[in-house]
This record gives C-alpha cells, sequence and structure tokens, in this order.
C-alpha cells in the first residue's frame, strides 16, 4: 500500500505547494516570489508525473485509482495551469488587487482537478470537484474592480451551486441502491427489483447532470458564455482547459465502468446531448463579436464532440473510442491555451482584449502572435496541419468504426458551421488597420511558440504521440 | 523519396526564402520565385516514373507514399507552367505586401504537387485541404472588392464536400480492416476490396461530392463565380488552371479504379450533369456583364465536358478528358491573365466599360481573340482535340448526352464573341495601353502551347497512355472495348 502512495506524489507535491505558498505570502507579499515558487512547484508536478507513471492501474487507498490514462490527463491540466501562471503577473500588473493569492488559487484548483482526475470514490470525486470548481470562482472573481468579473462569477456560483447539488442527490440515490461509495460497485444495485432500479437511473443521471454542466454541454451551458466573457482572460483559460480536462477524464471513468442494464439509455441520452450541443453550440457561435463569448460556444461544440468519443467507449470499451478522446482533448487544450494567452497577452490594464475589432490586422502589426492564432485557430475548426485534424481523424474513425451515422451528420454539420465562424476570425487578423505594434516579453513568447510547436508537430508527424496514447489504454 | 517528395517540399523551402527576400527587395522576391519554380521543374524533369513509401502514422497504418506517372507527370509540368505564369501576371499587379503573396503561392504549389503524387488516401486529404488555406488566403487578402464573402464560400463548399470524402476515405479503411484484418489508406490495396453494392454507391458518393464540389458541376458550382471574380489575377489563373483539375483528377485516379461497379451504374447522372453543367455553364456565361465573370462561368461549362468524358469510361473520351484539362488550363489562365490586365488598366471589369479596345491596343485585341478562338474550341487550338475527342468517345456510350453536349459548343462560340465584340469592336470609349514586353512574352508562350498541342495531341497522350489504359481495364465490361483507339485517332 504504501509504496503505491509513490504514485500519489503529483498531488502530494501540488498540496505541499499550495501550503508553502501561503505560508510565503503570510510573511513576504511578493507577486514575483509567489509566481516563480508556483512555477517550480508546478514543474516539478510535471517531473514527477511523467517519471511515476505507473505501468499499470494503481489503487492508491480505496480512494485514488491511478490509471495510466490518468496521468496523460494530470499533464494536461498541469500545462494549462502552467500556462496561467506564467502569464498572469504580467497580466495583473495593472489590477489594483493584489496578485499573490491568485497562485494559490490556481494550485488549490489544479490539486482538485488532479484528484477529481484519479477519483475512485464518491468522497474524493465530489472533493475533487469542489475544491477546482470554488477555487476556480474565486479566479473568475479575482478583478473585483469589474463589474462583469463579478457577475459572472455569481452566475457561475450559483448555477455551479445548483449542479453540484444535482450531483449529490445523484450520489445520495445511488449509495442508497447499492450500498457502497467506491466505483464501480456504487453503480451496481444491490437487490435489483424495479423500484431499485429506477432509482440507480435516476441517481446516474442526475450525476451526469453534474458532469454536463462542468462540461457545458447543452442544455446545461447557459453560464458558459457570460462566465468567459465577464472573467479575466486568464482564468478564463483555466476554465476552458482544467475544468473540462478534468471533468472530461472523470466522465470517461465512470462511462466505461457503466453497469450493462443502464448503458443503451445512457448512450441515446447524451447522443442528444452531443449532437445538440456540436450543433447549437456552433449555431451560437456565429454571430458573436465577442471572443471570449465566440470561443465559450465554441467550447460547447468541442465538448459535444468529444462526447461522441465517449458515447461510443460506454458499451464496448473500445480502445479506439478512448484513445480518439484523448487524442482530440490534447488538441482542444493546446488550442485553447495558445488561443487564451494570446488574448491574454495582448490585454492591458483596463480592459481584456476580446473583441474582434481588438485583434483585427494583427497579422500586419505582430505576425508571430498572429500565427499563434491562426494556427490554433485551425486546430480548432479541424484543418490539416494541426493537431486538431489528427483529432478529428480519430473521432470521425470512432464513429465510422460503430456506423454512428447521426452522430456523425451532426459532427460534419457543426464542422461545416464552425468553419465560418473559425474563418471569420483569422481573415479579421489579415484586415488592414493603421496601428502600432506593441513589444512582448521573450520568455512569454517563447511559451506560446512551444505551444504552437506541439501544435504542429502533433498534427504533422502524429505518429509518436499516436503510439503513446495507445499505450496508454492497451 | 526525398528527391521525389522534394516537389513538394522545396516549393514550401523557397515560400520561407522568397518571404525572406521581400523584406529586402520586391524584385528578389520576383525572381526568386521564378527561378525556385524553374528548379522545381528541372527536379521534376529529372525524376523517372517511381513510387517512395515510409511509414507515417502507424496507428492507424498509415504511408507517407507518393507515386509518380505520367498523368502526375503532366499535371505538376501544367501547375508549374501555370504558377509561373500567375507570378508573371501579379509582376505590376500585386504591390501590397509582396513577400506574403509569393509565400502563399508557393505553398498553394507545393499543396497540389502533394495532391497529384500521393498515393495513400489519408495523404491525398492532407495535401487536399492544405493547399484550401494559401488558395484562401490569396483570395482573401489581395482579391477584389467583395472578396471576404468570396473567399469564405470557396472554403465552405469545398471543405463541407470534402469532409465527406473523408469519411468515405474512414469507411474504405474500416472495410479493409474487417476484410484484411488491418487498417490501409494506400489506394492500390484497397482497389483489392469486395464492396456491396449499396457500400460501392455510399463510399462513392463522398468521393465523388467533394470532386464535383471542386471541378465544379452543377449544382455544386456556386461557390466558383464569386471566387473567380473576386480573386487577384494570379488567384484567378491557379483556380481555373489547376484548383478545378484537381476535381478532375480525383474523378480519373480514385473515384473510377475504387469503385467501378458503382461509377458504371452512376454514370447516367454524371453524364446528366455534365452536360447540364454545359450547357447552363454556356447560357450563364452569355448573360454575364463582368470579364472575369463570364470566363467563370465559361469554365463551368468546360469542366461539364470533363465530367462527360470521365464518366463515359472508354480511352477515347479519357484521352478527351486529359487534353481538356490541360487545354483549359493554359486557355483559361491565359484569358484570365487578360482579365487581370485589363482590369489594371481600365479599373474595371464590366464589358460596358470597354468597347472599341481594339484601336488603342492592338495586340491586346489579337492575343484575347486569339485565347477566345481556343475557348470557343476552334479546329488547330488544343480545346478542340479535347472537345472533339470527348464527343467521339462519349457518343459510344451516352448518345443522347454527347447530342446535346455538342450544342454546348454553339453556346460556346455565342459568348466567346459577345465577350470579343463587347471588349474590343465597336466605337472607341477608352485608350489603353497595348501589352508589355512581359506580356507579350508569356502570351506568346501560351498561345504556343495552344497550338502544339491543337495540331499534335499525342506530346500529351503519350504521356498518359499507361495510366488511362490501366484504367480503362478496369472497367467492369472492359473487355467489350475497343483496344488502340487511340491510334486510330492519329494515323
Amino acid at each position: 500500500m504504501i509504496e503505491n502512495l509513490l504514485y500519489f506524489t503529483p498531488q502530494l507535491l501540488l498540496a505541499t505547494l499550495a501550503l508553502v505558498l501561503m505560508l510565503q505570502t503570510s510573511f513576504m507579499r511578493a507577486a514575483r516570489v509567489s509566481q516563480s515558487i508556483c512555477m517550480l512547484g508546478l514543474i516539478a508536478t510535471v517531473v514527477a508525473t511523467i517519471s511515476l507513471a505507473p505501468a499499470q492501474g494503481v489503487a492508491v487507498t480505496s480512494l485514488i485509482h491511478i490509471q495510466p490514462a490518468s496521468n496523460f490527463f494530470i499533464l494536461l491540466v498541469l500545462a494549462s495551469a502552467l500556462s496561467t501562471v506564467l502569464l498572469q503577473f504580467k497580466y495583473g500588473e495593472g489590477s489594483r488587487e493584489v496578485q499573490d493569492e491568485f497562485y494559490i488559487l490556481t494550485t488549490l484548483a489544479t490539486l482538485g482537478a488532479c484528484i477529481l482526475v484519479t477519483a475512485a470514490h464518491a468522497a474524493t470525486l465530489l472533493l475533487g470537484l469542489e475544491l477546482m470548481s470554488l477555487s476556480i470562482l474565486a479566479m473568475l472573481a479575482y478583478q473585483r474592480d469589474r463589474q462583469s468579473s463579478l457577475e459572472g462569477a455569481i452566475k457561475f456560483l450559483i448555477l455551479s451551486g445548483a449542479a453540484t447539488a444535482f450531483f449529490l442527490l445523484g450520489l445520495a440515490f445511488l449509495y442508497a441502491t447499492s450500498g457502497s461509495l467506491t466505483f464501480p460497485a456504487l453503480f451496481q444495485v444491490a437487490i435489483p427489483t424495479a423500484e431499485t432500479q429506477l432509482f440507480s437511473k435516476t441517481g446516474l443521471f442526475l450525476l451526469l447532470i453534474g458532469l454536463c454542466f462542468k462540461l457545458s454541454l447543452m442544455p446545461f451551458h447557459w453560464w458558459t458564455p457570460d462566465v468567459y466573457q465577464g472573467a479575466p482572460v486568464n482564468s478564463t483559460l483555466f476554465l476552458a482547459t482544467v475544468s473540462k480536462a478534468a471533468a472530461f477524464a472523470i466522465l470517461l471513468r465512470l462511462l466505461t465502468i457503466m453497469p450493462d442494464q443502464a448503458s443503451s439509455l445512457l448512450a441515446a441520452i447524451l447522443g442528444g446531448v452531443a449532437i445538440l450541443s456540436m450543433i447549437g453550440g456552433n449555431l451560437l457561435a456565429l454571430q458573436q463579436q465577442n471572443l471570449k463569448r465566440l470561443f465559450a460556444y465554441s467550447a460547447i461544440a468541442h465538448m459535444g464532440y468529444i462526447l461522441v468519443a465517449a458515447i461510443l467507449a460506454i458499451r464496448v470499451n473500445d480502445k479506439l473510442a478512448l484513445e480518439g478522446s484523448s487524442y482530440y482533448l490534447l488538441a482542444y487544450v493546446l488550442a485553447s491555451i495558445a488561443i487564451f494567452s494570446t488574448l491574454t497577452l495582448l490585454s492591458d490594464k483596463n480592459s481584456d482584449c476580446e473583441y474582434m475589432d481588438d485583434i483585427r490586422g494583427l497579422f500586419w502589426r505582430h505576425p508571430y502572435l498572429a500565427t499563434v492564432l491562426i494556427l490554433a485557430t485551425l486546430s480548432m475548426a479541424g484543418m490539416p496541419l494541426t493537431v486538431g485534424f489528427i483529432g478529428k481523424f480519430y473521432l470521425l474513425s470512432v464513429a465510422v468504426e460503430h456506423s454512428a451515422w447521426w452522430l456523425i451528420s451532426a459532427m460534419i454539420l457543426g464542422s461545416v458551421i464552425g468553419l465560418f465562424y473559425y474563418l471569420r476570425v483569422i481573415i479579421c487578423l489579415f484586415n488592414q488597420t493603421e496601428e502600432e505594434a506593441r513589444s512582448f516579453h521573450r520568455y512569454r513568447s517563447v511559451w506560446l511558440g512551444l505551444v504552437t510547436l506541439c501544435i504542429l508537430v502533433f498534427g504533422i508527424l502524429p505518429d509518436q504521440l499516436g503510439a503513446q496514447i495507445a499505450a496508454l489504454f492497451s | 523519396m526525398v528527391a521525389l517528395s522534394a516537389v513538394i517540399w522545396w516549393p514550401i523551402v523557397a515560400a520561407i526564402l522568397v518571404w525572406i527576400f521581400a523584406k529586402y527587395s520586391p524584385e528578389l522576391s520576383r525572381y526568386a520565385t521564378l527561378i525556385s519554380i524553374v528548379i522545381c521543374g528541372v527536379l521534376l524533369a529529372l525524376l523517372p516514373y517511381q513510387s517512395a513509401s515510409a511509414l507515417w502514422f502507424s496507428r492507424f497504418n498509415i504511408h507517407f507514399s507518393l507515386h509518380l506517372d505520367g498523368l502526375a507527370f503532366l499535371l505538376i509540368l501544367l501547375t508549374l507552367l501555370l504558377t509561373v505564369l500567375a507570378t508573371l501576371v501579379s509582376w505590376q499587379e500585386i504591390q501590397n505586401k509582396l513577400g506574403f503573396f509569393h509565400f502563399n503561392l508557393l505553398l498553394t504549389l507545393a499543396g497540389i504537387n502533394g495532391v497529384f503524387l500521393a498515393s495513400d488516401l489519408f495523404l491525398f486529404f492532407f495535401f487536399w485541404e492544405a493547399m484550401l488555406l494559401p488558395m484562401t488566403a490569396l483570395i482573401a487578402i489581395w482579391g477584389h472588392e467583395n472578396r471576404r464573402y468570396a473567399a469564405i464560400k470557396f472554403f465552405i463548399f469545398t471543405q463541407a464536400s470534402s469532409l465527406l470524402m473523408l469519411i468515405g476515405i474512414i469507411g474504405l479503411s474500416f472495410l479493409y480492416k474487417s476484410q484484411f484484418g488491418e487498417f490501409s489508406f494506400d489506394f492500390i490495396e484497397l482497389q483489392a476490396l469486395t464492396l456491396s453494392q449499396s457500400q460501392e454507391m455510399w463510399l462513392m458518393l463522398g468521393f465523388f461530392i467533394a470532386f464535383a464540389v471542386k471541378l465544379p458541376s452543377v449544382p455544386f458550382h456556386t461557390w466558383l463565380p464569386d471566387a473567380h471574380t473576386q480573386a487577384p489575377t494570379a488567384g484567378s489563373v491557379l483556380l481555373a488552371g489547376i484548383l478545378l483539375k484537381t476535381g478532375a483528377y480525383g474523378l480519373i485516379r480514385l473515384v473510377l479504379p475504387l469503385f467501378p461497379n458503382a461509377s458504371l451504374e452512376f454514370a447516367p447522372v454524371a453524364a446528366t450533369l455534365g452536360v447540364i453543367s454545359i450547357l447552363y455553364g454556356a447560357l450563364m456565361a452569355y448573360s454575364q456583364s463582368d470579364f472575369k465573370r463570364l470566363v467563370a462561368y465559361s469554365s463551368i461549362s468546360h469542366m461539364g465536358f470533363i465530367l462527360l468524358a470521365v464518366f463515359s469510361w472508354n480511352q477515347t473520351a479519357l484521352n478527351g478528358a486529359i487534353i481538356t484539362i490541360v487545354a483549359h488550363g493554359l486557355s483559361s489562365a491565359a484569358l484570365f491573365s487578360m482579365a487581370g490586365a485589363m482590369q489594371f488598366r481600365l479599373h474595371s471589369r464590366e464589358l460596358g466599360d470597354m468597347g472599341g479596345l481594339w484601336q488603342s491596343a492592338p495586340k491586346l485585341g489579337a492575343v484575347v481573340l486569339i485565347f477566345v478562338a481556343a475557348a470557343v474550341g476552334l479546329p488547330g487550338l488544343a480545346n478542340f482535340i479535347g472537345e472533339f475527342l470527348t464527343l467521339m468517345g462519349s457518343i459510344q456510350r451516352f448518345p443522347l448526352h454527347t447530342i446535346l453536349a455538342a450544342l454546348g459548343l454553339i453556346g460556346s462560340a455565342v459568348y466567346g464573341l459577345h465577350l470579343f465584340q463587347s471588349a474590343f469592336q465597336g466605337k472607341e470609349r477608352r485608350d489603353i495601353k497595348d501589352l508589355s514586353f512581359r506580356e507579350i512574352g508569356f502570351t506568346g508562350a501560351l498561345i504556343l502551347g495552344l497550338v502544339v498541342i491543337g495540331l499534335y495531341p499525342n506530346i500529351i497522350l503519350t504521356l498518359t497512355h499507361r495510366p488511362l489504359e490501366q484504367l480503362v481495364q478496369k472497367h467492369p465490361e472492359s473487355t467489350s472495348l475497343l483496344v488502340g483507339e487511340i491510334g486510330a485517332i492519329h494515323d
């Protein structure tokens, strides 16, 4: 047991990091120092995660079960956290708020996400989810002087609270019928009668509603655009990547251990949710002038695409479906990091860079940043040369393999609608304007370049990564 | 492998170089672009026909495999020639962001070369999509007044249709896995598949729609007039000269060999679409008052001949299709470059603003007359051979369609002469500068090409003889076809 604790090192490191940061803040207030410590801690966690990857599933007490795939999701979470921390110092400089606590919150939210990814028990599930959500809430409201920031945060608080209530009620129902809180026993009905079956199914759906809310799948998406828009753009980055990746990882885990009797109904309902999200999300994004809202709706659509693979993984535990969803999630996270980081870099003291007009003609002023934005947007649109295309190829392959023609039709329709607004963003970058160029710090540009390089390399040479991801699920 | 793929990676390297050069001197960038295309041509000329393959994405058994044969060679050669033309026509027209312009031009070249060389369906699709991006940039940045609308429309039409092809490709690969135990995207291996009738039909339709949009065939043609009209001259040249031909190439290279039975079954529908395109394109061309739009609609008409020829599926008709591909590539590109030259002088593409231009620009008028005559199908010029062979080949299979298609020749004479008459004859309204030395140079070369092919089409047909012969043998009823028709025509 105790040697298995070794595999839990990433989470322990993050917890220690949070403590260290708290101590540091109470003795000496210096945002620069906090940032540096936070960066170092996160990098150490990345190293630990990579070097301590278990070859097969490892149980660390009954609360935590670490699978090879969990480490992959943890790495995604850490990459986004690193990006947020790296960009925050310069971004928050102009704000009246002190910046030190932002790093503590980021660390705590990351910890929550990492616990959520490895949860094997109702308690850890809830703990991870709430630790993540509450820390993100504070991050969203961090710039108190902006009205929209508070508005978005309150919206998130209320709706997130409601979703957690559903989630808890679902857990209670499931516990009532199964008598166990660990996975997968939680989902098995102890005494199968018509009534307990119904009870168990209800519990399951309430649980899924909670997760659908976190993934902002339609029709539980209402909060997404407002919160994205209101939040400081660097927190939006975190929300768009970390919470989505973690929630998706746990959804994938839950779906693969679903009992047989619930699975077909579950697939039908989630299929409806996916189709709605893919088409609805893209349609709503069409007319947006605000980039944050545009990418919020596009995130809804992307969660719909990725849910397709998850649905197909339900019954058959299909390897390709799991690989496909992981690859797609990676593509989504990379592109989101690149897009929101660029917007963060372009923001100034008083307002975020969030309107189409703010990036008009960017290519002629900042070819580097614009290229990052173009490649990331193309990746979102699933164009070849970028990782998004390989992700889309995986998803379509999975869907063709299972002959899920309805889902394929919705995916194609959604992608075509999506092209329209992605292209609008890209063409906007090439418009002619007369604005002066500003200079940016080099090391942040290096980080952006690294992310963009990943988008390109994984898109052009997918072999290595494809083999790695395939190994995760073998 | 390295040598063969140089046709693809060299333009990419050159694209980056000319972009850098443009920072120092625009002239340098222009000459460097020309030289790099010529180098690419030399590379191509040195390559023997060959195949090369390397594992690319092992999870799906996808290979980076290229195949060069006569057909690919011919089309790449045409692409290189027209890219040279595109560079020359933009010599004065493009002053703004010159480096980035040449960058996109050369990337388009790389993408198109990739499409013609790829023999793995995934790779084919990869290039098929990748070539769209720089092309869209050319339209969206250097195009005319309504460029953004045209660029988005072009992109979405081609993207949406190619997603259907992607589904078809994945479907083929999974069927291969179920029959042979592993994935394959190799297009020779995939021909070994046994498909049920409905599977073959559905998969074929996925491919067909993608290529019919690119060709384009009625009813998928609405992107073309906008894209061609709004694109800068170089963009129109590449679009009309090459991008449309990738659709024809896809039909010849992929649809017929992969889905022989479904193609045969579908042929009447495709031929009907072809004939409708021929007549509709001609009619619409006649009713245009915009020079470029007129030429754009005439392209739809000419592409109808290719569709009819391909689905007639015999050696004569396929020869006709190949000649039409090359001839239309040269003549429409030439007409678009003349349209560009006139727009540069007049700042208008409206035929109403022209008239009597012969007085001040007789050389320009003579050149346009020759290109119009080529488009009309005057014997002695290349297009005539293409249309003649197409009609001769298709009458064996679709007599009624062919008779109707022949009416298109009359239609093309009507719109062609209308174009020439309203631009160059009548009362003189404007004074324009005649052709410059540079313009005489490239139009002369184009005219020479059209005449040589028109008088001696074997120069092309010997190149494509073997690939087409193999294709004809894949016809499900191939034994019933006449062999050696190609000889009969040239005797």
